[in-house]
């Protein structure tokens, strides 16, 4: 009796006891996603729906066929939907789906609403067109197979007009100020700030707070002062350069910002109802292209023209000192920067340094590592380079523009 | 007496001068007999006119020859009599004759002395007892205990009185611990193993007051909340109050763990130290000055870190907590009182430069300081001013720190409260009323620092222009409070009180009422209801969801930060099925709003603008059958049935603490003297959490371009979409826990080692799910809670 009741106490501890952890297929509970992001620069809003995925995860592999974005870039498209914009009071307008309108049976999931941009709600509404108006909410509904998903998002405020001439803009006096408006939407959840450079290089940041002064003159440049303190170190004197400041609404920037979360729920930033993704809005407040100068505090500042062309020099040249831009100088001689034009018309970002009358001129091709590295002298009104492996030499004259 | 007997001899011999003649004799009794008589002169003129004698006598200590307080026996006769405390006595008309003079007293050998009443005649007799022990037939005292005294007297609805000498016999995870064990009681659940936190009636685990001895503990937890803070040793008792408190209490919305310091009547010095593979603690203790001194001071370390480094000879465990408490209390005159609480407690983490610890599997082998501690301090002092009237009167300091850095990458968190309080009381009793008023005043500081490295190449590059962010709060609270307790009529009791708060920095006041009444439908059974309304300023900032609770941030209301409420409702009935034995059976139901919580699980950092802000609801039924310690048995069985919601933008869903069904059986048996034996039985339904519902792209839309491009993310895990929050649930809790201890003398000390096994079936309790993205169909892999887990220790007492 003692012995049955001991195998069957041990019969107990075993069948407890070996209980194992081992890994077993996710119970996957497919879901709409959302991909729309209002912006008032377009003349069509653009609405992305396709469905989670249950395979494998996928790895953001570009759209292959930009009139199939999804479908091309391993995606399962929700088609068929019934997708709705909401503005302001009564306003409504029924997207269309790019593959109604196509024959070849492309744009699934890529659902489409003609836009125009309108400084008031006032504005006289056009049928079938959604307008965007600064601080109105908008709201988004898809009915699908999958589930319905719901949304809002408040359009920010911003300027109707926008100037994106490019302007002589100095370092060391000029500032660049994002515009100041009034009335709802006027203080956006943040701002996403791009600084452009020739050669296609970028640099942004997605920021909560931000300062109204984008690019701060030289003397004040405190980096806690101004919105693009953090491209400080690229913004060179003699180039052209390009300053976006975009106001992002709180859902852009929650689905943008937010990290990963192994405990959270729904997708990161997710702000939508019946699905998961993005329903939000961005209006651009600043696009500014500046030609980036400094004062002539120095007798080598300006733009230099070759009296003679030669293939291997600039054609024409521009250097430009400044306090704080891109850093502080070496210990020893002045560091200039700028640009360079070659004969055959490429643009090379320049960098020289000057000790004595020694000049030790660097030419990079934007966005290449590549570099050309040239010797010359400046003896206060002179500039002259050695044409490299030929012993020859170009003298150049200062333009006396700007 | 001795003056009359004087006078009458005098005057005797005076007489028989006198009148020399028997005549004359005779004549003179006869009158002088009259005469007394009719004067009602002494018994001892009548004894002597009777012809009776006395014995008179005192008894010694044979040692010191000083008085002692006797019995007196005289036989034949069987007289008895007590001496004073000069050990003197006498029997009067005692009749001539031969008699046994005996006297005993307690701590003395009893003596006895023959003597010789002669008649009319006095006999002087001295009886010496030497000193002796004495052993006395066993005596049995009986008294109310806690839980039929607050039955009775009503002192709270909805308490849980436990004794640590009961818990301490429970199976243990390494050590005692009465936070862990208090999880144990009705409407109190952990979440999970490795949390000794716990959720009070469907409550958030920051809305538990937890008190020593009146003072503040806010973060009571060690290694991620694995272990309570308090020594075991260093403790007398825990009282849980989970709802509709008294008014004397607020701050915290769900309940008052109420801790209360041992303290040792005891003169001289004891010890009691407890030893087990994972730390050691010693409680010394004892009581000076005829008792009017009571002190016990403890301290713990573990010491997981020092064995590592003994055994491996590296420093690859670099963790260990250590505890030190202090509590004293000294005897006012008036039977007043004034004790003072102190507690020290700190968690260090610190991995050094290029070694990658297993505790910290992020850390990329960087060194890395992590350490976070509580300290305490309080004085309380009650004195009663006559038989009605009591004051109290408390002052305390208590604060919580953290630092978490990583040198290396130039990430620091850190987080200091400090809370300043003052409280007092005055209680008075008048007929069927006892009447209580109060005020509560609180000064808080707070300092959150954060400092990131902000460059392109970091994660939260994005988040800030700044690279330090400092949150500073200062504020104060007050509140006053008034209670009354009215025995209305015999059967029925009521309690009615109201709290009146004030937190200027939130710009806010409000008013807390507390009501609850007591029916007694028979002396053993009474019908119980309460409602009330709490509020709170302080939570800790944190998203429940998250498991595991490492450490607590804590957040003041302010102008952008509300002040949380909850309404609590309660119905309960009590029966006693003798005087040791009771079940009591409660319904709840709560109601919160404007809880806060971070958005992210698992981002310490802490933005007052960004918390999200939600209500809830949850309501249950707690069944306690309770057998109190006799013949060696005590425990009891609970069962907790709640549910609760959270509600946030319109959407509901249930808290990751939603646990449906909850029992545990805990019992203890000491046979004999010697062996004691303890269970513990738990089964629990799952508590939720949030699956999966697969995989997306995360489009990422440029504004300048205009364009909608796929982002390439390099890690899998951001494109992961989970399901509804805590939408599915763990599977069913079970554990059985076993101990046994056994105790034996050598020399003074009483020695008690202990033997525990928990998780004996060695139960696969799921802790958490994790989807492994990596894998080619993903899996998801579970991780348990505790395992079988076998553990020593030994406590000894001398």
């Amino acid at each position: 009796m003692r012995t049955t009741s001991w195998k069957a106490a041990f019969a107990l501890l075993v069948a407890f006891g070996c209980e194992q952890g081992a890994p077993t297929a996710p119970r996957l509970e497919e879901r709409v996603v959302v991909h729309a992001v209002l912006d008032p620069q377009l003349a069509e809003q653009v609405v992305l729906l396709e469905r989670t995925q249950q395979g494998a995860s996928p790895s953001g592999t570009a759209a292959k066929n930009a009139m199939d974005p999804i479908v091309s870039s391993g995606g399962t498209p929700i088609s068929g939907a019934r997708v709705v914009l909401y503005g302001s009071g009564t306003d409504s307008v029924v997207a269309v789906e790019d593959r109604s309108r196509r024959t070849d049976g492309t744009g699934g999931g890529v659902y489409r609403v003609p836009s125009r941009m309108a400084a008031t709600t006032d504005s006289a509404s056009s049928p079938g067109i959604l307008r965007l108006s600064p601080g109105v909410t908008y709201r988004l509904r898809a009915e699908t197979a999958v589930g319905t998903v719901t949304g809002t998002t408040r359009m920010p405020r911003f300027p109707t007009q926008l100037n994106r001439a490019v302007r002589v803009f100095n370092l060391d006096t000029d500032s660049l100020w994002r515009p100041r408006m009034k009335g709802a939407g006027s203080t956006p959840a943040g701002y996403l700030l791009r600084h452009l450079m020739s050669g296609g290089v970028n640099r942004e940041r997605l920021a909560a707070d931000s300062t109204a002064v984008l690019v701060a003159p030289a003397p004040l440049a405190d980096d806690r002062s101004w919105s693009f303190a953090f491209t400080r170190a690229y913004i060179r004197p003699g180039s052209i350069q390009r300053f976006v400041a975009v106001a992002v609404d709180s859902n852009y920037l929650e689905y943008s910002m937010s990290g990963y979360d192994p405990f959270g729920h729904d997708a990161k930033g997710n702000r939508l109802d019946g699905g998961v993704g993005l329903f939000g809005a961005v209006a651009t407040v600043v696009d500014a292209s500046l030609d980036l100068i400094a004062n002539r505090d120095h007798p080598i500042e300006g733009d230099w023209n070759a009296l003679v062309s030669s293939s291997t020099l600039p054609l024409s040249l521009r250097l430009y000192e400044s306090a704080r831009f891109p850093g502080p100088a070496g210990a020893t001689g002045v560091r200039f920067w700028g640009s360079a034009r070659m004969a055959g018309g490429e643009l090379y970002l320049a960098e020289a340094h000057l000790s004595g009358s020694a000049l030790q001129l660097t030419l990079t091709l934007p966005g290449s590592a590549k570099s050309t590295g040239i010797a010359g002298t400046f003896d206060g009104s002179s500039l002259t380079l050695n044409v490299p492996g030929t012993g020859l030499r170009v003298r150049y004259q200062l333009s006396a523009a700007r | 007496m001795e003056l009359a007997a004087r006078k009458t001899a005098l005057g005797h011999a005076g007489l028989i001068g006198a009148f020399r003649s028997d005549v004359g004799r005779q004549r003179f009794r006869r009158v002088l007999t009259a005469l007394a008589s009719l004067l009602g002169c002494s018994t001892a003129i009548l004894a002597q006119a009777a012809g009776e004698g006395q014995i008179v006598g005192r008894v010694v200590d044979v040692a010191t020859r000083r008085g002692i307080v006797a019995e007196i026996s005289l036989s034949p006769g069987q007289r008895v009599a007590e001496s004073d405390s000069a050990g003197s006595f006498r029997f009067d008309r005692v009749a001539p004759g031969a008699y046994v003079v005996r006297a005993r007293s307690l701590g003395f050998a009893s003596a006895s002395v023959a003597v010789t009443v002669q008649v009319g005649g006095t006999q002087t007799v001295e009886i010496a007892l030497p000193a002796a022990t004495v052993s006395l037939a066993p005596m049995r005292t009986v008294s109310r205990s806690d839980d039929r005294e607050r039955f009775e007297d009503f002192s709270a609805p909805g308490v849980v009185s436990i004794r640590t000498s009961e818990l301490s016999r429970l199976p243990v995870v390494g050590d005692r611990d009465i936070v862990r064990a208090a999880a144990l009681l009705p409407g109190i659940s952990a979440r999970n193993d490795f949390s000794a936190g716990f959720n009070v009636r469907g409550g958030e685990a920051d809305q538990n007051l937890v008190l020593l001895d009146g003072i503040p503990i806010y973060n009571p937890f060690h290694l991620g909340g694995l272990f309570g803070t308090f020594i075991d040793a260093a403790v007398r008792q825990v009282d849980v109050l989970t709802g509709a408190f008294p008014a004397q209490y607020g701050g915290r919305l769900s309940s008052v763990l109420d801790v209360k310091s041992a303290e040792d009547a005891r003169p001289g010095v004891h010890f009691t130290t407890d030893v087990s593979f994972l730390s050691s603690s010693t409680r010394a203790s004892g009581a000076l000055a005829g008792g009017r001194f009571s002190w016990n001071i403890a301290g713990r370390r573990t010491y997981a870190d020092q064995l590592v480094r003994a055994v491996v000879g590296s420093n690859d465990f670099p963790y260990h907590f250590q505890d030190g408490e202090l509590h004293t209390r000294a005897l006012l005159p008036h039977d007043g009182s004034l004790a003072l609480t102190a507690y020290l407690g700190r968690d260090d983490l610190a991995t050094s430069q290029g070694r990658q610890s297993a505790l910290v599997p992020g850390s990329g082998g960087s060194a890395i300081d992590f350490d976070w501690g509580n300290r305490a301090v309080g004085l309380q002092l009650t004195q009663p001013l006559g038989r009605r009237l009591t004051i109290e009167q408390r002052a305390a300091v208590s604060g919580v720190a953290t630092h978490f850095a990583v040198p290396a990458e130039s990430l620091a968190l850190s987080q200091q409260l400090r809370e300043g309080r003052l409280a007092g009381r005055v209680q008075l009793a008048a007929g069927p009323h006892a009447l209580s008023t109060g005020y509560e005043v609180s000064r808080y500081r707070t300092m959150y620092r954060e400092r990131l490295r902000v460059d392109d190449g970091s994660v939260l590059a994005h988040d800030a222009s700044a690279a330090d962010t400092t949150t500073p709060q200062e504020m104060h609270s007050g509140a006053i409070f008034v209670e009354d307790v009215w025995r209305v009529t015999p059967r029925l009791q009521l309690r009615s009180g109201v709290r009146s708060e004030r937190v200027p920095a939130a710009s806010w006041a409000g008013l807390s009422p507390r009501i609850s009444a007591r029916w007694f439908l028979s002396q053993d059974v009474a019908i119980t209801m309460a409602a009330g309304r709490v509020h709170q300023w302080m939570r800790a900032i944190r998203n429940e969801d998250l498991p595991i609770r490492v450490f607590d941030l804590w957040v003041a209301s302010d102008s952008v930060v509300p002040v949380s409420s909850s309404d609590h409702f309660m119905v309960g009935m009590e029966r006693w099925l003798g005087p040791s034995r009771f079940v009591r059976l409660e319904a709840y139901g709560k109601r919160y709003d404007q809880l806060l919580e971070q958005a992210s699980t698992i981002d310490p950092r802490i933005r007052p603008s960004l918390l999200r802000q939600f209500g809830g609801s949850s309501y249950g039924v707690d069944l306690y059958a309770r057998q109190l310690e006799q013949h060696g048995f005590g425990g009891w069985f609970s069962y907790s049935y709640g549910v609760s919601r959270r509600e946030f933008e319109g959407a509901s869903y249930f808290p990751a603490h939603d646990r449906r069904h909850n029992a545990n059986l805990a019992m203890s048996w000491t046979p004999g003297g010697s062996y004691t034996f303890g269970a513990h039985i738990a089964v629990a339904s799952g508590t939720p959490y949030t699956g999966w519902a697969g995989y997306m792209q995360r489009w990422h839309y440029d504004p300048v371009t205009g364009q909608w491009t796929p982002t390439a993310s390099g890690n899998v895990e951001d494109n992961v979409v989970r399901g509804t929050r805590n939408g599915d649930r763990l599977p069913l809790y079970s554990r059985v826990d076993l101990s046994a201890e056994r105790a034996f003398t050598v020399g003074r000390a009483t020695i008690r080692p202990q033997v525990s096994v928990v998780n004996l079936f060695n139960h696969q309790n799921v802790l958490l799910y994790s989807l492994d993205a990596a894998q080619s169909p993903p899996v998801v892999r579970r991780f348990v809670q505790f395992p079988l887990l076998p553990s020593l220790g030994v406590r000894a007492e001398f």
